[in-house]
């Protein structure tokens, strides 16, 4: 069966498949999360089948009503990156997020006194806190 | 939301002593060396609760602090205004406030104000007081800034569906009841319209309460830009998407 692949074929269906290879060991040992390897893992093997089927995509181009296969593989791919960036800035809103309980948390253990403690500075007028 | 009458009567001397021993004031600052010690020493006047969160300052903000402030928290990463006003809000909570009052650090807040602010809610008609500047004043607010403000007051009348005057005041009152329910989780310039919206979910009662801002040099040189308003709004909206 691997007669009839060019090395474009072999070279990037070779690369594309150990990805996803990489993506269901990774899931399979909470490397990464669950939804990201299903997601990732599905784009992967479509693009697998796309690069091993060219034809394929032009078919699901005009079912979809677009026309030609590079063009329906073109918006699916700016539509990923999308997806990608999205999930990234969601990964960091998170980080973000833990990064600030943590800082909240170390600074109110860490309260520290200021110099004019305990004085009540109403009752003083001749106090001049600010020095 | 009520009418707030009679702000004359409760001036700094005539609030009782034994409320502004109740009273934390949260002062979060970052970067605000130059103006810290006019604003603490003017507050702890008045307030001994000062609390100032140093919001991982490059400056000499934290020296600044333990020299005037009552007590000085410290941010060891900068995470935002949003962020540092809730770190006082705890710590105040914990130290057992009665009254927490939030107070920016750039000078563009007066002392004179809060009592105004912490008068509805020591009658009991609300939880939060919110000041604004366009019940009262501003003194030489740029027009550009007046605008952002303002388109600031439309984005809050569509998207949190509450009608402000003035729905990005820093200067604020809550009692602890309120301090207790409200989480801000947006830790940069969009807590303060997701104030409002928690103030619309909890259902808690408030009022907005004139108050007085002045815009100086250097205080405009630190505020927000109207591009930065841009960002807020996208902040805002994420938040409100996803959290
Ligand atoms: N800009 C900024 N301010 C912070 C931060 N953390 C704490 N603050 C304090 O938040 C307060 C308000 O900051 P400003 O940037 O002046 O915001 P503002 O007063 O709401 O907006 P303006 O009306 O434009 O002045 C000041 O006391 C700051 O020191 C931060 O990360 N960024
Ligand atoms: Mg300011």
């Amino acid at each position: 069966m691997l007669n009839g692949l060019n090395t474009f074929q072999i070279v990037v269906g070779g690369v594309v498949a150990a990805f996803v290879l990489l993506l269901v060991l990774g899931s399979i040992r909470n490397l990464i999360s669950k939804r990201d390897g299903v997601i990732w893992s599905l784009v992967g093997l479509a693009t697998l089948i796309a690069i091993l089927q060219p034809g394929i995509t032009t078919k699901a181009a005009s079912a979809l009503g677009i026309g030609r296969g590079a063009d329906l593989v073109f918006y699916v791919a700016i539509l990923l990156m999308f997806l990608g960036f999205w999930m990234t800035y969601m990964r960091l809103r998170h980080l973000r997020k833990e990064m600030t309980s943590l800082v909240r948390h170390i600074a109110i253990l860490q309260a520290e006194e200021g110099v004019g403690k305990g004085k009540n500075v109403e009752t003083s007028k001749s106090q001049n806190v600010g020095t | 939301m009520k009418q707030v009458d009679a702000i004359e009567e409760n001036s700094l001397g005539a609030l009782p002593t034994e409320v502004k021993a109740r009273t934390f004031v949260v002062i979060p600052a970052y970067n605000e060396g130059p103006a810290l010690a006019e604003v603490v020493a003017e507050v702890r006047r008045h307030f001994d609760h000062v609390v100032v969160v140093d919001d991982g300052s490059r400056d000499n903000t934290h020296a600044v602090a333990l020299d005037c402030a009552r007590y000085v928290l410290k941010h060891l990463i900068n995470r935002g205004q949003g962020a540092a006003i809730q770190t006082g809000i705890e710590f105040a909570l914990i130290r057992g406030a009665d009254f927490v009052v939030t107070f920016d650090a750039d000078g563009q807040h007066r002392v004179e104000d809060i009592p105004a602010l912490l008068a509805p809610i020591l009658n009991g008609d609300v939880d939060i007081a919110l000041g604004s500047r366009f019940l009262g004043s501003a003194t030489d607010l740029p027009a550009t800034r007046r605008l952002v403000l303002k388109a600031g007051v439309w984005f809050t009348r569509i998207f949190n569906g509450v009608r402000l005057t003035d729905a990005h005041n820093g200067l604020r009152a809550f009692s602890r009841k309120a301090a207790q329910r409200i989480h801000i989780r947006q830790d940069r310039m969009a807590h303060a319209s997701e104030i409002i919206d928690l103030i619309r979910e909890t259902e808690l009662p408030f009022v907005e309460v004139p108050v007085t801002i002045r815009y100086t040099e250097y205080s405009l040189a630190k505020g927000q830009s109207a591009r930065g308003a841009l960002r807020i709004a996208f902040h805002y909206l994420v938040g409100k998407m996803v959290d």
